[in-house]
């Protein structure tokens, strides 16, 4: 009855008995004989200009077999958008300026930790600090210190969008609203610190293990930053714990790691630890948002002046897709006449801030989810009516960057309001709970190539063996999302085989094809299991040929793999096992070994993604009105995520995206003084833990998208954006206090509701 | 973490002799102090870490003539599970309970829960980054930056940290007593602001077991915790409560001390418990409150806790 045979079933994931018993090893794990651990002095100044740097007393001390700074390295920038060199703005270590206090500014390896950290201890910097910046204003104010000497403004990077006649358009509107909002920075809690271990070959060629979603970058940037060929460095992505995007650059300890085993010759290790972590590690963008949209009396909008300013912190990291992307999430949902957006990164002298899940989607959903309720509320409509009489649907085109092209966003929306009784609740309200909506739309991978790959943005090879089994190569990243299960998945389904017939290598740069751009902007389904389904039909073509002239079929037989046997659909009992048909077609070959390669790379896609999701998500919460506490009590999603390749993974991404939205909007910030973090321990930093996760339900709306793999399109990323706007809806919905200013605490709901006590 | 030399002790004797140096700290479950060592964020570090839980008869939990006694070295895990102590002594039981997560009460002891060193995230920066007032420094950093889980009662010794412990309140409102091995202290009585210290001991002294007395007749406790998770957190505020004739109101996370809100006590004092009075006794705790901007909304929530823990206990 079932259409496919393991397409669609909660296979576990194969890394899970690893994991469960420890054996799984993370890049701290590996240990190398002779291996050096290094150590990173960081800047205790947000901006200064660095005089001096004398190592000598820390490389005097036993132990200490190699002291480094940004002038041992080359003098190379390096970035992710290297299709646009200026944006290009971080060094191995700081060379003479520090622009955020935790900036890298030397580097030690030694015999073991403790003996690093005393070097660093013996490191003498002299600085001069510089005037500062740590926000916004500050930065794009007259006489603001200018963080980076090119971009006189402190403003890295532009985005505009313009569609329609944006002036006409607010002109017909008979109801216009501005509004301003301010999202926060947050952690990406990823489990496993970054960790990076270089080895040298005595002939200076060099294997990283580090802990990255995007081995293929780190080995390109990192060939750049130390003048090597790229074949000469060899990336290997072993287990990672999480990621969420803000492991997804070559980092300073990658540089230093590498650098220094190759002048030690000995293997070099840097672990980061969680203060590090949370003091200077990647961090959502805090974002300004000025939202002006403007719609007909019944509800239809019509007209929608976007500008977002982003707080980038010290460097740019991955903040220009945030910028672009954030453009793209302003109208990704609704259908407006005209759309106008300005996207400015601003340069502060706080931490860098990054990818973390949602690529600037939380931020831009929080602005356009709470405004929809606002104009609902503004204008008497019923919060879903007015956003399914402008729900995009499959086959709109948005102007200049693509075409839908499948949709269930009103049927999610239909669906989410049933199970959750949202209009009962509404209408019949029990004191201090609340119900609040929030939906959102997300890509399943970028199109846009700013990283200037010149391969396919994915590839798989599969090697073919007489018995019976196959190995699967790829580059794609498996960071804990589950790629390693879900790609095999798809190729056992091709080929008819057990999930136990397939070997997967995944995420080696001198092992695995060329290329594939790590695990983010959810795009390993899509893109790499597209590629396996090329590689794979390429070797069905082979066996197919083998089974063909065993039997002197005839040529118009279409035949079949499955259950482990190759045969012809009209004939069934003529066929062979997939062994035999592998043996049979590598004797033709007289030996050699049946190899195919497939690839994907999106064309003809417009400037944003292959394919779109949606979904809708309803919150029910209860305030305690006394003090001001939110507690969760019911999450209900529906999402159309393609067709469920996965159904018991695709679970797991939407409770990891309710955890993040939860803490983002109820209980995570940062402490920041100066630029100082002060709450760097997960004791200050407040992750939710088990205990705050409410009970969620979900419904996969199944829709089919073409250009997915077996109709399968992104799942799990996208959902953390409507989390943060229906808590806020539904803290409203209960105590009257409407948050614009991310996150609510306590005091702002006490100050905020409408019978406030002060 | 820096090295030191750690000593198995096998009698309180041979602790209080390793302690006089001054340059020896004493361990149980060690959840509060190992973080201190691997942050570093004191002036001083130990040359020696002597253990407590070597020495034997360190841990029970036994009723004799109408006192609860509890070891120094018990497991709040073990108190929060004591069924006599859930029963009679609830507002203890209640707060063990809600400490840290089950790991931690699994090691952390009722003695290490009382003596733990205060919060605050200036004073817990690791490689002592700020050098402040409980440091013997100059400067309070709270007071001019982010306070927002600091002090509602003002600054003692300049200091606006607040004293964290959740077991703390419950034993002043139960009247608990500390046994060292030298003294009786009452609860009350016990709890100090030195740089860096948060108790009344000497150097050399240690504690040794908690005394409760049986609540009067009709004497009912209860404790309860304002915190942003419900698991791994530190209290914003917390209150414990023990009713009867002589009740006994505490809040803690609100000042350098725990507070003992003798204002409120005075409300509720010979009345009979109703909505009305556990509210007015709630406004009475906090009557002397002088909170600072980002601390406001901490009085509010002192409030509430304070009128929920009186009628939890009534």
């Amino acid at each position: 009855m079932d259409k496919y045979d393991i397409i669609g079933k909660s296979v576990p994931r194969n890394h899970t008995k690893d994991k469960a018993t420890g054996a799984a090893q993370y890049t701290d794990d590996i240990k190398l004989p002779g291996m050096l651990h290094g150590r990173i002095l960081r800047s205790p100044y947000a901006h200064a200009r660095i005089l001096n740097i004398d190592t000598s007393r820390a490389e005097a001390l036993a132990g200490v077999k190699c002291v480094i700074t940004g002038n041992d390295l080359p003098d190379i920038k390096f970035g992710n958008w290297r299709l646009f060199t200026e944006t290009q703005d971080e060094t191995g270590l700081a060379r003479d300026r520090v622009r955020f206090i935790g900036d890298e500014v030397a580097a030690v390896a030694a015999i073991d930790k403790d003996i690093a950290e005393e070097a660093l201890s013996l490191i003498r910097v002299e600085y001069e600090e510089l005037p500062a910046s740590f926000d916004i204003d500050t930065s794009l104010g007259k006489g603001a210190p200018i963080i980076h000497d090119p971009f006189k403004n402190n403003i890295s990077v532009v985005r505009k969008v313009a569609n329609g006649d944006l002036d006409k358009a607010f002109s017909e509107c008979d109801y216009i609203r501005e509004d301003v909002f301010n999202v926060h920075a947050i952690s990406a809690c990823y489990l496993e610190p970054c960790s990076s271990l270089a080895k040298c070959d005595p002939d200076g060629k060099i294997t990283l293990w580090t802990s990255t979603q995007t081995p293929y970058m780190v080995q390109c940037l990192l060939a750049s930053a130390l003048g090597m060929r790229e074949n000469d460095i060899r990336v290997i992505k072993p287990h990672v714990g999480g990621g969420f995007g803000a492991k997804m650059e070559l980092r300073k300890w990658d540089v230093c790691a590498a650098f220094m085993a190759k002048k030690t010759g000995k293997p070099v290790k840097f672990t980061l630890t969680r203060e590090e972590e949370l003091a200077t590690g990647r961090r959502r963008h805090p974002m300004r948002l000025f939202s002006k949209v403007g719609c007909k009396k019944d509800g239809t909008l019509v007209a929608k002046d976007l500008k977002i300013l982003l707080d980038g912190g010290a460097y740019n990291a991955m903040g220009p897709t945030a910028t672009f992307l954030c453009g793209n999430f302003g109208l990704m949902l609704y259908k407006y006449k005209s759309y106008r957006f300005l996207g400015q990164h601003v340069y502060t002298n706080n931490p860098p801030s990054s990818a973390i899940r949602g690529f600037g989607s939380p931020q831009s959903y929080f602005a356009t989810e709470t405004q929809m309720n606002l104009i609902a509320e503004d204008l008497g409509i019923d919060p879903i009516e007015i956003r399914r009489m402008n729900a995009v649907k499959t086959g709109d085109v948005i102007p200049e960057l693509s075409t839908i092209g499948s949709c269930a966003f009103s049927e999610c929306l239909d669906k989410v309001i049933e199970v959750s009784g949202y209009h009962e609740k509404r209408k019949n309200p029990k004191k201090g709970r609340g119900i609040g909506i929030g939906c959102y739309s997300f890509i399943s991978g970028g199109v846009f190539n700013w990283f200037n790959t010149q391969y396919p943005f994915s590839a798989a090879e599969i090697r073919a063996f007489a018995d019976g089994t196959v190995h699967l190569l790829t580059m794609a990243s498996d960071i804990g999302q589950g790629s390693d299960t879900i790609l095999p998945q798809i190729l056992a389904e091709e080929l008819g085989l057990k999930m136990e017939d397939i070997r997967i290598t995944s995420a080696d740069t001198a092992t695995t094809p060329q290329a594939d751009l790590g695990s983010w902007g959810s795009r390993v389904t899509l893109m790499a299991g597209n590629a396996v389904i090329d590689a794979a039909k390429k070797l069905k073509e082979i066996l197919f040929g083998a089974v063909t002239a065993h039997y002197n079929l005839n040529v118009i037989h279409e035949l079949e793999c499955k259950d482990g046997r190759i045969f012809s659909q009209v004939r069934p009992d003529k066929g062979l096992t997939f062994g035999q048909a592998v043996a049979l077609a590598q004797k033709f070959n007289r030996g050699v070994p049946i190899v195919t390669r497939g690839s994907y790379t999106p064309r003809g896609m417009g400037m944003v993604t292959p394919a779109f999701s949606f979904g809708a998500q309803v919150a029910e919460v209860e305030v305690d009105e006394k003090t001001g506490r939110v507690e969760v009590k019911k999450m209900w999603t529906a999402h159309d995520c393609g067709t469920v390749l996965n159904p018991v993974s695709v679970e797991g991404q939407l409770e990891g995206s309710i955890h993040m939205g939860l803490g983002y909007v109820l209980s995570e910030q940062f402490a920041m003084e100066k630029g100082k973090t002060l709450n760097t321990t997960f004791l200050d930093y407040k992750m939710p833990s088990a205990l705050d996760m409410p009970v969620s339900e979900s419904i996969c709306i199944e829709t089919y998208e073409k250009e997915g793999p077996y109709g399968a399109k992104e799942a799990g990323e996208g959902l953390v954006g409507p989390t943060a706007p229906a808590i806020a809806d539904a803290v409203y919905n209960a105590v009257g206090y409407r948050c614009m200013d991310m996150p609510i605490t306590p005091e702002k709901v006490l100050k905020g509701k409408k019978d406030s006590l002060n | 973490m820096r090295p030191f030399n750690h000593t198995n002790a096998t009698s309180i004797a041979e602790i209080k002799t390793a302690l006089a140096d001054g340059k020896t700290t004493l361990i149980a479950g060690g959840t509060d102090l190992v973080g201190t060592l691997k942050d570093n964020i004191l002036r001083d570090y130990p040359s020696t870490v002597i253990n407590l839980k070597t020495v034997p008869g360190m841990d029970y939990i036994k009723e004799e003539g109408g006192v609860l006694k509890i070891g120094a070295a018990t497991h709040l895990a073990d108190i929060a599970a004591d069924p006599n102590i859930q029963k009679k002594y609830t507002a203890l039981a209640q707060a063990a309970s809600r400490v840290a997560t089950p790991h931690i009460r699994d090691m952390g002891t009722i003695a290490g829960n009382i003596a733990q060193l205060h919060r605050c995230w200036y004073f817990r920066k690791p490689e002592n980054r700020f050098d402040c007032k409980r440091k013997g420094g100059n400067t309070c950093f709270a007071m001019t930056g982010d306070n927002r889980y600091h002090s509602i009662f003002g600054a003692v010794g300049g200091c606006i940290a607040v004293h964290p412990s959740d077991t703390a309140p419950a034993l002043i409102a139960l009247n608990a007593k500390v046994v060292t091995d030298r003294r009786q202290i009452e609860a009350e009585n016990f709890f100090d602001v030195k740089q860096p210290g948060n108790t009344v001991l000497e150097k050399d002294e240690v504690i040794t077991e908690i005394q409760i007395p049986a609540p009067p007749k009709g004497a009912k406790s209860a404790f309860i915790k304002f915190a942003l998770r419900k698991s791994i957190d530190f209290p914003i505020v917390n209150c414990a409560v023990m009713t009867g004739k002589n009740p006994r109101v505490c809040l803690n996370a609100v000042a350098p001390k725990p507070y003992r809100a003798i204002k409120a006590e005075e409300v509720i004092k010979g009345k009979k418990i109703s909505e009305k009075i556990a509210e007015e006794a709630g406004t009475a705790a906090v009557a002397d409150a002088r909170p600072l901007n980002a601390t406001k909304f901490k009085v509010q929530i002192a409030r509430v806790m304070v009128k929920r823990a009186i009628l939890a206990a009534s």
